[in-house]
C-alpha cells in the first residue's frame, strides 16, 4: 500500500463526529432564498461558519455566493430564511462584529490610506478610536504598507488597494470575516501574507467565510467548504469529508509481471488502462477498495497500489458538470 | 434616531467637510467666484458714465441744452455743431454720420431729431428739454417776467418720508444680488452632493459604506457636511460683494439683522430641498456618464425656479409673481431677495418659510426613500418609479 494512501485513511479516521462539528457556530444561515425577477439567486441556502475555522465558499460565476454574502451584511433583503449570530437574529445584533470585503472593490481615491482605514473602523464602531488608530497602523504595516500610510489610495497599485480593503475589514478585530474573492488579483507574496493574516485571525478565535475561484487555495487553507451552484448548496462540510462524501476514490494499480491482463481482472470496476501494466479504477467505499485490491492480486504480484480522493477542483468540476447537464 | 446613528452621521459629516474643504475644486471655485464678483465691481467703477453726444444743426431754442444737461445725469452732454450739408444725405449716409462722429442723436433746427434706433428714453429727454425751452421762449416773448417764469419752472419740492430707507433701485440691486448668491450656494451644494454620490457609486465604495452605515444616515451626514460648506460659500460670496462695493464706492442697502437671518433660513431650507432632489437623481445613475439623463428633470426645475425668482424680484406686487414666490421650488430663491430688499413683510416671510420647510421635509423624505433604494444599484440606470418600489439598500433603513 502506498504511503499517501495510509495517511489518508489515518486522517479520515480522525474526523470529528458530525454532531460536534458545529459547536461554536458564529453564523448560521438557514433556508435563505432570494429571487431577482426570474433569477433564483439563492434557493434555500444553509451554511454555518464556526469560530476558529476558515470556510471556503466556492461556486461558478453567478452561483449566488455574493448574494448570500450581501444578505449577511444586510445589503440584500432575503425573501425567506434566517441568518443568526450566536443564536440571535443577525439583524437585531447588527453587523458590528463582522468585517466585510465586498466583491465590488472601492475606496475614496483621494483619502490617505491610514485615514481611510480609521474612518471605516470608526464608522463600524465597537472599538475605541485610539485602538482603531493603533490597529489601523499595525495592520497596514503588517500588510506591507507601513511606508505609505499618508499616500492617497489613488497612488496605490490595484493589489495594494486590495490590501487596504483587507485592513478595512480587519480593523475592528471582527469575530467574523466575510470576504468576497479576497485573493483575486493578489500576487503570490500578497496572497501568502493574506493567508497568514487569516490564519492568525482564526487562531485568535474568529471565523472566516470567503469566496474564491482558486480551488487549490481553498483546499489548502480552508477547514470547511461550501459548494454552491445555481443558487443551491451542492456540498458542504469539512474539506476532506466533502471530498470523501461527494467524490469517488481514484485507485491506481500496477502489476509489472501479470499472469493475466490486469484490466480483465478489474472489469467489474470499469478499469481504464493507464500505461503498461497499469490501470485506474474508481471506488465508492473502503470495501470497494478492498475488493479492487483482492481482484488485482489475481493478475499477479502488485507492484504499486495507490488510491486518493478527488481534489476539490475535480469534485467541483463534477458537481457543476452534473448541474449543467440537469 | 439612536446613538449609533448620530455617531455615524457625525463621522460622515466630518469626512465630507474635510474632503470637500481640502479639495482643489472647491477652493478654486470659491476663489474664482469671489474674484469674479469683486472684478465686476472694479471694472464697472473703472469706466465712468459716458456723456450724451448730440450733434446740432442750425439754431436751437434758448435754454434747451441746459434743460437736456439737467436731465442727462452723471455723464453730462457733449455737443458737436454740424452743417446742413452734413445732414443732407439719405438714411444710410445719416447713419454713417452718427456712427463715425459717435453721436447719440442729431437735432436739426430745433425741430427734428435724428436717431439710429427708437431709443424712447433718449428721444423723450430731448423732446422734453426742447419743449420746455420753446415754452420758456414763448412766454418771455409774451412779456412774462423772469421771476414768474423761474417760479413756474422751479422743480417740485421733495419730502422724503423715510430718510433712512434705501431707494428702490438700491433695494432691487440687493434683491438681485441675493438671488444670485442664493442660487450659486444652492447650486454648488447640490452639485457637490450629486458628485459625491456619483463618485461613491462609480468607485463602488458605496457597498463598503453601506455595510457599516445605513443609507439614510449616510445621506443625512453628506447633506449636513456639504451644506455647512455651502453656508461658508454664502459667506464668502456676500463678503465678495461687500468688498467689491466698498472698492467701487457703490451704495449698499442697509439690511436689518432679522432680514439677514430670515434670508439665511431660506437658504438653509433651500439647500435641504434641492440636496434631496439632487441626491435622489444622482442615486439613480450608475456613474457620471448616466447622470445627465437622471438629473435632467431636476435641472429643469432649478432653472425654471431661478428665472421665476427674477420675475418675482422684478414685479413683486403682481398677483401672479406673488403666487409664484410661494411655490416651494421658487421660494428658496425668491424670498431671500424679497426679504433683503424689504419687499416682503415678516409675516409673509414666516409663512413662506414654514410652507417651504414642510415641502422640503416632504421632498427630502421622498428623495431619501429613492436614495436608500437605488444607491446600491451600480450596474444600470434606474427610473424614478422603479427606484421607488425597490427594496431599501440596507436592512437597517
Amino acid at each position: 500500500m502506498h504511503a499517501d494512501a495510509r495517511s489518508h485513511v489515518c486522517c479520515q479516521g480522525g474526523l470529528k463526529p458530525p454532531g460536534l462539528r458545529h459547536t461554536g457556530d458564529v453564523l448560521v444561515i438557514q433556508e435563505l432564498s432570494k429571487r431577482y425577477g426570474n433569477n433564483q439567486a439563492n434557493d434555500r441556502v444553509s451554511l454555518r461558519v464556526p469560530r476558529r475555522r476558515i470556510v471556503g465558499f466556492v461556486g461558478p460565476n453567478g452561483a449566488g455566493k455574493s448574494t448570500a454574502m450581501r444578505a449577511i451584511m444586510g445589503l440584500v433583503r432575503p425573501d425567506s430564511g434566517s441568518i443568526e449570530w450566536d443564536g440571535q437574529p443577525l439583524h437585531k445584533v447588527g453587523v458590528t462584529h463582522i468585517g466585510y470585503m465586498p466583491e465590488q472593490r472601492g475606496l475614496y481615491p483621494k483619502m490617505k490610506i491610514l485615514d481611510q482605514v480609521r474612518y471605516f473602523g470608526d464608522l463600524k464602531g465597537g472599538v475605541a478610536p485610539a485602538e482603531i488608530r493603533s490597529r489601523a497602523t499595525s495592520l497596514l504595516t503588517e500588510l506591507g504598507l507601513g511606508e505609505r500610510l499618508d499616500d492617497p489610495v489613488e497612488k496605490l497599485s490595484h493589489g495594494n488597494q486590495q490590501r487596504v480593503q483587507l485592513a478595512v475589514a480587519l480593523v475592528n478585530n471582527p469575530e467574523l470575516l466575510v470576504l468576497d474573492e479576497p485573493f483575486g488579483g493578489l500576487d503570490p507574496v500578497a496572497a501568502s501574507r493574506l493567508e497568514a493574516i487569516l490564519r492568525d485571525h482564526v487562531e485568535q478565535g474568529a471565523g472566516v467565510l470567503f469566496s474564491s475561484h482558486q480551488l487549490e487555495l481553498v483546499e489548502r487553507i480552508c477547514d470547511d467548504v461550501v459548494i454552491i451552484a445555481d443558487g443551491r448548496i451542492r456540498a458542504s462540510g469539512e474539506v476532506r469529508q466533502v471530498r470523501a462524501d461527494f467524490g469517488r476514490y481514484r485507485v491506481r494499480v500496477r502489476v509489472d509481471e501479470p499472469q493475466v491482463p490486469l484490466v480483465e481482472c478489474l472489469t467489474a470496476f470499469a478499469a481504464e488502462e493507464a500505461g503498461a501494466h497499469q490501470v485506474v479504477v474508481y471506488a465508492d467505499s473502503d470495501q470497494d477498495i478492498e475488493r479492487v485490491l483482492a481482484q488485482a492480486r489475481k493478475a499477479g504480484p502488485i507492484t504499486e497500489f495507490h488510491y486518493e480522493l478527488p481534489t476539490l477542483a475535480e469534485l467541483f468540476g463534477d458537481l457543476t458538470a452534473h448541474e449543467e447537464q440537469s | 434616531m439612536n446613538r449609533s446613528s448620530l455617531r455615524a452621521i457625525r463621522l460622515v459629516t466630518r469626512r465630507e467637510l474635510v474632503a470637500l474643504a481640502t479639495s482643489r475644486a472647491y477652493l478654486i471655485s470659491m476663489v474664482v467666484a469671489a474674484a469674479l464678483i469683486i472684478g465686476v465691481f472694479v471694472v464697472t467703477s473703472a469706466f465712468p458714465a459716458q456723456p450724451l453726444r448730440v450733434g446740432l444743426v442750425g439754431a436751437q431754442p434758448e435754454g434747451a441744452l441746459e434743460a437736456l444737461e439737467a436731465a442727462a445725469g452723471e455723464g453730462g452732454v457733449e455737443t458737436e455743431a454740424l452743417s446742413h450739408e452734413a445732414v443732407g444725405g439719405d438714411a444710410d449716409e445719416l447713419l454713417s454720420l452718427l456712427t463715425e462722429a459717435n453721436l447719440d442723436a442729431v437735432i436739426v433746427d430745433g425741430e427734428q431729431i435724428l436717431v439710429a434706433s427708437q431709443d424712447t428714453g433718449l428721444v423723450r429727454r430731448i423732446q422734453t428739454a426742447w419743449g420746455q425751452a420753446r415754452v420758456f421762449s414763448e412766454l418771455t416773448a409774451a412779456g412774462v417776467s423772469q421771476s414768474v417764469l423761474d417760479e413756474a419752472f422751479s422743480p417740485l419740492a421733495v419730502q422724503v418720508l423715510e430718510p433712512d430707507s434705501d431707494d428702490r433701485e438700491t433695494s432691487q440691486g440687493a434683491g438681485f444680488v441675493t438671488v444670485v448668491v442664493v442660487f450659486l450656494s444652492i447650486q454648488f451644494t447640490s452639485a457637490y452632493i450629486m458628485m459625491g454620490i456619483l463618485q461613491e457609486k462609480g468607485s463602488k465604495i458605496v457597498e463598503l459604506l453601506l455595510s457599516t452605515v445605513s443609507a439614510r444616515d449616510l445621506l443625512v451626514g453628506k447633506v449636513l457636511g456639504i451644506g455647512l460648506l455651502g453656508l461658508v460659500q454664502v459667506g464668502v460670496l456676500i463678503a465678495s460683494f461687500l468688498v467689491g462695493a466698498l472698492i467701487s464706492g457703490v451704495d449698499l442697502p442697509t439690511l436689518e439683522p432679522g432680514a439677514v437671518l430670515l434670508a439665511l433660513a431660506f437658504v438653509l431650507v433651500g439647500m435641504v430641498f434641492y440636496s434631496g432632489l439632487f441626491a435622489a437623481g444622482a442615486s439613480l445613475a450608475p456613474g457620471i456618464e448616466d447622470a445627465q439623463a437622471t438629473m435632467a428633470p431636476i435641472n429643469i426645475v432649478v432653472v425654471l425656479s431661478y428665472f421665476g425668482s427674477f420675475g418675482v424680484s422684478a414685479a413683486p406686487d403682481h398677483w401672479a409673481t406673488q403666487a409664484l414666490a410661494y411655490f416651494p421650488s421658487v421660494t428658496p430663491f425668491a424670498f431671500p431677495a424679497l426679504v433683503t430688499s424689504g419687499q416682503a413683510s415678516v409675516v409673509e416671510a414666516v409663512i413662506a418659510l414654514f410652507t417651504t420647510l414642510v415641502s422640503a421635509a416632504g421632498v427630502f423624505t421622498v428623495a431619501a426613500r429613492i436614495y436608500v433604494r437605488s444607491v446600491v444599484h451600480t450596474d444600470r440606470r434606474l427610473g424614478w418609479r422603479e427606484a421607488w418600489s425597490l427594496e431599501p439598500a440596507t436592512t437597517s433603513d
